[in-house]
């Protein structure tokens, strides 16, 4: 299998090539750990993606958006196909053809029917699709409005997939 | 935030060094494609397989900041956006604002 690839360094030259500013990239020392409190089987899972992926009853995310901290709701049961994918960091063609590749809606409301995973939290959600220059108000107020949202839902676990 | 709140979290991550420097509390790394964290189209098998895996680290994990290498071939080279041929797909415009899609 190859190495990973280096996306800092990856990212740094080519934007740098193209004449921007270096990205302050957030670094971590720390990390905060809460342990799972309960088998996966009695769980409640939501999940949470930022690849500009919007519900057709929703606008479309607009990759060339700076500081969109848009974070929309996505009903569980929603079908993959009813999604736009809008984004400029990946390849999106296999998105499109198969959201699960991404936002495996399906694969999760499986584990729920088949009772690996107690359930899907009603809400799953879509956003902070890239171009972000304002972390503090992503860690101030976006994000604690979000924390808020997963506790009305009653949610256990909360799968993040980045993109 | 969120698991600072208190509810546990894990991340997904086809970008082993961006996850390195995040520091998640808990993440899986595929070495994948950026947009295929969970495999290809239509392979429900190894879609649903990542996502037990996911689960199960984050059941299972005992402390903050344990980072697993899943062993998942992805059975080509994986290139970055930059790398691939087609400049369309990394210079994307604004979306048509009624259908939602890129124009063209």
């Amino acid at each position: 299998m190859d190495e990973p690839i280096n996306y800092v360094d990856k990212i740094n030259n080519y934007y740098q090539g193209l004449g921007y500013p270096a990205y302050d990239w957030t670094v971590n020392t720390e990390t905060p750990f809460t342990p799972l409190r309960k088998p996966l089987h009695e769980c409640r899972v939501s999940m949470l993606t930022s690849g500009g992926i919007s519900h057709h009853t929703r606008p479309p995310f607009n990759p060339l958006a700076k500081n969109d901290l848009r974070v929309d709701d996505v009903d569980f049961a929603a079908t993959p196909s009813d999604f736009e994918v809008n984004d400029g960091y990946y390849d999106t063609r296999d998105a499109k053809k198969d959201l699960n590749v991404i936002f495996p809606i399906e694969r999760l409301r499986e584990l729920a029917d088949e009772g690996v995973i107690g359930s899907v939290a009603p809400r799953l959600w879509s956003g902070f699709m890239g171009r972000i220059y304002k972390r503090g108000e992503v860690v101030e107020r976006v994000a604690p409005e979000l924390v808020e949202e997963l506790k009305k839902d009653k949610v256990d676990l909360f799968v993040l997939v980045p993109a | 935030m969120v698991e600072a709140a208190g509810i546990p979290t894990v991340y997904v991550s086809t970008g082993r060094d961006l996850g390195r420097q995040v520091l998640p509390p808990r993440s899986i790394f595929l070495n994948f494609p950026m947009g295929n964290p969970f495999g290809r189209p239509q392979d429900k098998a190894m879609q649903r397989r990542i996502l037990m895996d996911a689960l199960t680290v984050a059941a299972e994990a005992e402390k903050g900041g344990e980072l697993v290498d899943m062993p998942y071939d992805w059975g080509a080279p994986v290139k970055m956006l930059f790398e691939l041929e087609d400049a369309a797909l990394y210079k994307p415009q604004a979306p048509d604002p009624t259908t939602g899609k890129q124009p063209g």
